[in-house]
């Protein structure tokens, strides 16, 4: 019993740690996994060994095969090229300029991960509103908010969908048949709650085009022949993914290979790439991995599981919808990356216990991506285009963004309940 | 080192800065206060960003742009409604070199630092002189005399 509360209070320390904004939250969740294997070897719960095999490297080989898919692609402007070119096609609406562009943000994020895509795309949105003499917030916040719905729809799209994959066994086709028309339905339906939102500032149509209508947009591309390989090397990435039940290839393989053939072709300078690789990410999810594995070998996943079970077993539409509000929740507060780290065991164990938890595994898919939109920091694109609007005239405060983003969170996360319960998963 | 050094105190009007920067071929001038310590520079490099968008930092590349519209001259029309003194704009963080410092040192910093002008200032931080990329070339590349 004392490792149960040992390991609790260890894992509930550096939970607080990683939300508060003492330290990083890498180096938090760096130093709760320190303390958890040192403390739990100590007391007999927890090894270096048994930390070892809790990293999931599935999980964290696909994020790194995928980082340098984004590393190739974003040295070669294409990201500029697609805002710029949706920009144009919009004709000084701001309506228009802020759905399209939240529209391509939503589906290159299905398959680029969100921040980087914010990151790029965010910019460009800022300047294009500037020049059409337009508020760029409607269209940041939306692009941000978008850019976290659009990455529930697939196997790719967001971090939580990955460790859930893995954990539950689901491949990338799996996510495309359940989640992908789920979150078209959610995408809609949160463009018409911003349209509704935002209908102050979007009432004027700019007068100001001829400065967009005369940007080149095929002079953003840095390197035509990079992009041309880049893209094919995703390609390869995306063909593996839809293969990859049948040929047995699991994703990670998948996300390598395609990088790997991007790398031959375009044959950048190796330390460059590896550069631009999210490392902090990486040991963020590792030392998250080592934390949770010794709250598992303390056996409190177990018992949390057996809690939890009589109420899976005898309600599990009932069961599904909490695991949805309560990652929902949770990822408003503390991020979907740390929620989905301590729920996905938790759900694995209640499977383990003959309790059927297909359906959970959607649910919690949907409210861990869904939640984050709720407040500023509950994803890291929000954070993102927060920082962007912070260069301009118009910042973006945390007061703004909860009474657009809580409004879209709940209206997504109802609409998610409503699939959960009603379709047959 | 050039020791007839321009200064500027910290509550000079930019306006003045940005006579002496269009009258006379130099990269930046050390900011002083009324004890003739260092405290700030101010460099063509540190004007210049006034007048640029502070969102533009972000973007790296815009080969797509050559008139960026109605947004060219709206920051000359906020620098001009505004009372700008040089502590607004000089940079508070700089490179500065003591008297002791060698020539392959002095270029080093002005290198790594992209800095055409270093104050020479010892630890008390009384400004003594500058060095300037000028300075350099005379000292390394001019014919030694007898």
């Amino acid at each position: 019993m004392p490792a149960i509360w040992t390991a609790t209070a260890l894992f509930i320390a550096a939970y607080c740690l990683v939300f508060g904004s003492r330290l990083h939250r890498t180096f938090s969740a760096m130093v709760g996994a320190v303390a958890m294997v040192i403390v739990g070897r100590e007391m007999g719960f927890y090894s270096p060994e048994a930390a070892i095999e809790y990293i999931d490297f599935e999980t964290i080989a696909l994020l790194a095969g995928m980082m340098v898919h984004v590393a190739l692609l974003s040295e070669t402007g294409c990201f500029r090229f697609l805002s710029i070119k949706t920009a144009k096609l919009t004709g000084g609406s701001p309506w228009k300029l802020a759905a399209t562009l939240a529209l391509v943000t939503a589906f290159v994020s299905m398959i680029i991960d969100n921040v980087t895509t914010v990151v790029f795309i965010g910019p460009v949105t800022v300047l294009i509103a500037d020049v059409l003499r337009i508020n760029p917030v409607p269209a940041l916040l939306a692009e941000a908010i978008m850019s976290n719905v659009g990455g529930v729809g697939t196997l790719v799209g967001d971090p939580p969908n990955i460790m859930i994959a893995h954990a539950a066994g689901l491949h990338f086709n799996d996510f495309l048949t359940h989640l992908f028309p789920v979150v078209l339905v959610v995408m809609i339906a949160c463009l018409f709650g911003l349209r509704l939102l935002f209908r102050r500032q979007m009432r004027e149509k700019s007068q100001h085009l001829e400065t967009v209508r005369a940007m080149r947009e095929r002079d953003a591309i840095r390197d035509m022949r990079a992009l041309r390989l880049s893209l094919a090397g995703l390609g390869v990435t995306l063909a593996l993914f839809l293969l990859g039940e049948p040929l047995g290839i699991a994703p990670s393989v998948a996300a390598m290979a395609g990088a790997v053939v991007s790398l031959v072709l375009i044959r950048p300078d190796p330390d460059k790439v590896f550069r631009e690789v999210d490392w902090t990410v990486l040991i963020f999810f590792a030392s998250l991995f080592v934390l949770v594995g010794g709250l598992d070998g303390s056996g409190v996943l177990d018992k949390v599981a057996a809690w939890t079970s009589g109420f899976g077993r005898n309600h599990p539409g009932g069961a599904s919808v909490a695991v949805l509000w309560l990652g929902a929740v949770s990822s408003a507060l503390i991020g979907n990356i740390p929620t989905a780290a301590a729920l996905i065991p938790v759900v694995s164990r209640m499977g383990g216990l003959g309790i059927p938890v297909g359906p959970m595994w959607w649910a919690l898919a949907l409210g861990v991506g869904l939640g984050g939109n709720a407040t500023p920091f509950g994803g890291a694109a929000n954070v993102v285009a927060i920082s962007i609007s912070e260069k301009t005239k118009h910042k973006i405060t945390y007061g703004q963004w909860m009474r657009i983003g809580l409004p879209v969170a709940l209206i997504s996360c109802l609409l998610a309940t409503a699939a959960v319960l009603v379709l047959p998963w | 080192m050039t020791t007839e050094v321009i200064t500027v105190a910290a509550g000079t009007p930019l306006s003045s800065v940005l006579e002496v920067f269009a009258d006379r071929v130099i990269g930046g001038i050390p900011v002083i206060d009324e004890h003739r310590h260092v405290v700030g520079m101010i460099t063509k490099k540190s004007l210049l960003h006034l007048f640029m968008p502070e969102y533009l930092d972000l973007i790296d590349d815009f080969s797509f742009v050559d008139d960026f519209g109605v947004i060219e001259t709206e920051p000359l029309e906020d620098f001009a409604q505004a009372l700008f003194l040089v502590v607004d704009v000089m940079e508070k963080e700089f490179e500065r070199i003591s008297p002791e410092a060698s020539l392959l040192k002095a270029a080093v910093v002005m290198d790594r630092t992209d800095c055409s002008v270093l104050p020479v200032a010892g630890d008390d931080r009384v400004l003594q002189g500058v060095v300037t990329r000028t300075d350099i070339f005379r000292a390394v590349f001019s014919p030694q005399q007898d």
